[in-house]
């Protein structure tokens, strides 16, 4: 029991921060999970390390969510690989979850600002 | 959300496989590794695969199964809160549904099933339809078959490992009292075939059924407890059956033979009527015709085979074709379900009205409640339950109470279908009416269409909430649409009892009209009398003088106006005979007849066109030809003219008009 509420508050930990990575990953391309994987990390200067054992919950969650979708295909290597694409819904959470996201590392920004100051 | 929606376990197995192909590839890359450590490296970093597939689907189907699990005890929990509203409710649709399951039941058990009591599996019941043969005289239902189809099927049948063949008739036993029993003659394997051991005695072996044989009868048990007061010496005591002393050998457990009714007599087929074993064994088609699959066949090989042989048998009668239909005993695998195909619709279409009447009346119930509701409905959301959620809870309620009264449904429908048809015959019915698959369903899917026609208007009445934090206004009571809604209940309820006050008239009526139909003469004046003699064993001469002596003695009594005789009673029973006529050209046609008397005509207002009736000398005297009088539509199909009077009509053995 104690095991299931550590993971549930793991992902409400990464929800936010994972969701966002991902949905600006697909904001021009369709893309697998593992080329999602890799553009995070290639883009963060592999600051940011994506959890596998995170990774697919969440992309299964956004597409229950309905803010991406989800089709077979061939890779860049032809390896069939699952792609994910935006939806229209997602392009919008997108940018709601940006905004959200920018105010609070703002404000959080100005506390540690204030605090150092 | 739902647990049968999405993906499957392969499906995602596949996309994970996808994954660490594809970082294998990139490590060979651009880290220069060799493919077996790149591929160990590449499982490694993905960690716990089944852990990640396990999160991936145990958050959905938990999260379906726990909202679920929460929302059937919230609705436990206010239906006990307002137990007399659940109960008023469940009792309402308990009638509602419970009408319907009875009903269907009922039908369920007389169309759907085959009423077998032994080995239902292995039961069939063979059709037959003939055309092309003018001789073949019906003796009862057109689909019986003939004594050549029986010997034929009996010996050559592989997919069948027993053919039997009965017939229902009535019985009259002559001991101190004179007793009719409705009865079977069978073949004398259908004991053995059909039905389970004997109560007492034994039952018919194959030398009852020579026709030198003594007569022999197996009682049912219900007529040996009814009308034998179980008496224990019955076994070889003999009575005078059908005007032949035959003695008692077994009394047969009451069991049914792909029928709803256990006959109360069986008699082996010998005993029947003498001339269709004097006749060519095509001739008379008076048997029904059924058996037993052969271990491992099925119905429709059994059907195949039949029809195959019964194409043979065709041949020898050129120009007959026979065409054979074996089923498992329902009615409903017959064409037109032996004629109950389009009154189910009826009776079923009236009740789910009464049902769709119930509904409305619970709905109004229900919308009461949800008007009280919705302060409570305000607070859920404003502290953050979707709407969508509420309202799967509202819905879970409804199909909690039309759930509950489905149960009480199939109750019903346990216990009431007997009784009721019961009441619909006099015979006694050895159907069995228990709840199956098909009456489960029927009443699972009443309950659930109920729940949503309840529940979805109050529950979409309780969320119609302005969520902007005036929670108090909500409080005070009803708003423009709920008085709609409910304007909407009360005149879709008038309007089904309309509907259904004029149903019922419909039926009235024409009951009406079937109990006094627009007749020639007052058929409350009418007595009718039947006096079987023939089975009573009167000979030809000796009935005809009984009448000479009955009916003047019966013209003597006061208020009795005029006596009539007849072969047959007023609108019942038919007899039918084939035609021949060379009066102008040759002609043949099969119709019905009934002798009558002169005073038949009088009594019955039938009106004369031309010629005369019967002479009373003609009525005593037994010469041919004999005369006839035919109706205005036989004269017409067989283009007779007025003065083609007195010229001869080949009726089955020379008559004339």
């Amino acid at each position: 029991m104690s095991t299931r509420r550590d993971e549930q508050e793991r992902i409400a930990l990464l929800q936010g921060t994972l969701d966002l990575l991902i949905l600006r990953t697909l904001l021009f391309d369709p893309q697998h999970g593992h080329g999602i994987t890799v553009s995070i990390q290639r883009q963060s200067d592999n600051a940011l390390l994506v959890d596998h054992g995170s990774l697919y919950p969440a992309l299964q969650r956004l597409e229950d969510s309905g803010w991406i979708s989800a089709a077979w295909g061939v890779s860049d290597n032809n390896r069939k690989a699952r792609f994910y694409t935006l939806t229209k819904a997602g392009r919008k959470q997108l940018g709601a979850q940006t905004r959200q996201w920018e105010r609070l590392a703002a404000a959080i920004g100005k506390i540690l600002g204030a605090e150092e100051a | 959300m739902w647990p049968w929606r999405g993906r499957s376990d392969e499906d995602f197995a596949e996309e994970i496989h996808s994954h660490i192909a594809h970082e294998t590839k990139r490590m060979v890359e651009e880290e220069g590794l060799n493919i077996e450590d790149a591929r160990s490296r590449a499982l490694c970093s993905f960690g716990n695969i089944t852990k990640t597939q396990e999160r991936v689907f145990e958050r959905r189907h938990i999260a379906w199964l726990q909202d679920a699990v929460q929302d059937l005890r919230y609705s436990i929990r206010q239906i006990r809160r307002s137990p007399q509203l659940a109960s008023a409710v469940v009792l309402t649709l308990a009638i509602g549904i419970g009408l319907n399951s009875v009903a269907f039941s009922v039908i369920n058990g007389i169309v759907f099933r085959a009423q077998v009591s032994r080995d239902p599996a292995s039961f069939v019941r063979t059709y037959s339809t003939v055309t092309g043969d003018a001789q073949r005289q019906f003796h009862g239902t057109p689909t019986m078959g003939t004594l050549e189809a029986y010997h034929t099927f009996r010996e050559g049948a592989q997919t069948l490992s027993a053919v039997t063949g009965s017939v229902w008739r009535t019985f009259t036993i002559q001991d101190a009292v004179v007793l009719k029993l409705r009865g079977k003659f069978v073949t004398c394997n259908y004991i053995s075939a059909h039905m389970g051991p004997m109560r007492r005695g034994r039952g018919f072996v194959e030398n009852d059924c020579s026709t030198e044989a003594q007569p022999v009868v197996v009682l049912s048990e219900l007529a040996w407890a009814t009308r034998f007061q179980r008496d224990p010496a019955i076994v070889g005591r003999t009575f005078n059956v059908n005007n032949r002393f035959a003695t008692v050998i077994g009394v047969a457990p009451d069991e049914v033979v792909g029928e709803p009714l256990t006959p109360l007599i069986l008699m082996p087929y010998s005993q029947g009527p003498a001339e269709y074993f004097r006749d060519p064994p095509h001739l008379h088609a008076w048997l029904d015709l059924s058996g037993r699959l052969a271990p491992g066949r099925s119905v429709d090989e059994a059907n195949a085979e039949l029809n195959v042989m019964a194409k043979a048998l065709d041949r020898l009668h050129p120009g007959r074709t026979t065409t054979i239909l074996v089923t498992n005993g329902a009615l409903i695998a017959i064409p037109n379900g032996g004629g109950t195909t389009p009154v189910m619709p009826l009776v079923l279409g009236g009740l789910l009205l009464v049902l769709a009447m119930v509904c409305t009346n619970v709905t109004t119930l229900l919308l009461a409640r949800a008007a009280a509701r919705r302060h409570e409905m305000a607070v859920r959301l404003s502290l953050g339950a979707s709407r969508a959620r509420v309202l799967r809870q509202l819905l879970t309620e409804s199909l909690v109470l039309t759930l509950s009264a489905g149960t009480v449904s199939l109750g019903l429908a346990y216990y009431l279908p007997r009784p009721i048809a019961q009441m619909l015959t006099e015979f006694p019915i050895g159907a069995s009416f228990a709840v199956d698959w098909r009456v489960l369903a029927y009443t699972g899917g009443l309950a659930l269409v109920a729940a949503c026609a309840v529940g979805v208007s109050p529950a979409f009445e309780s969320l119609r909430i302005p969520l902007t934090g005036r929670l108090l206004s909500v409080a005070r009571g009803g708003t423009h649409t709920t008085t709609f809604v409910r304007g909407m209940l009360i005149a879709e309820q008038l309007a089904i009892s309309l509907a259904l006050l004029v149903g019922m008239g419909l039926v009235l009526r024409s009951q009406d009209q079937l109990l006094k139909p627009d007749l020639p003469y007052d058929p409350d004046a009418v007595l009718v009398a039947n006096i079987d003699l023939k089975s009573l064993g009167y000979s030809h001469y000796n009935a005809l003088a009984f009448y000479d002596r009955l009916v003047p003695r019966l013209q003597g009594l006061p208020g009795i106006r005029s006596v009539a005789v007849s072969s047959l009673p007023p609108f019942l029973g038919m007899q039918r005979i084939v035609l021949k006529t060379d009066v102008n050209g040759p002609d043949s046609l099969s119709t019905h007849v009934r002798a009558a008397s002169a005073s038949y005509f009088g009594m019955m207002g039938i009106r004369l066109v031309s010629g005369r009736l019967f002479s009373s000398a003609e009525a005593r005297m037994v010469r041919r030809p004999t005369p006839v009088i035919v109706s205005e539509s036989l004269a017409r199909a067989l283009s007779l003219r007025p003065d083609d009077m007195g010229r001869r009509l080949s009726v089955a053995d020379g008559s004339a008009v």
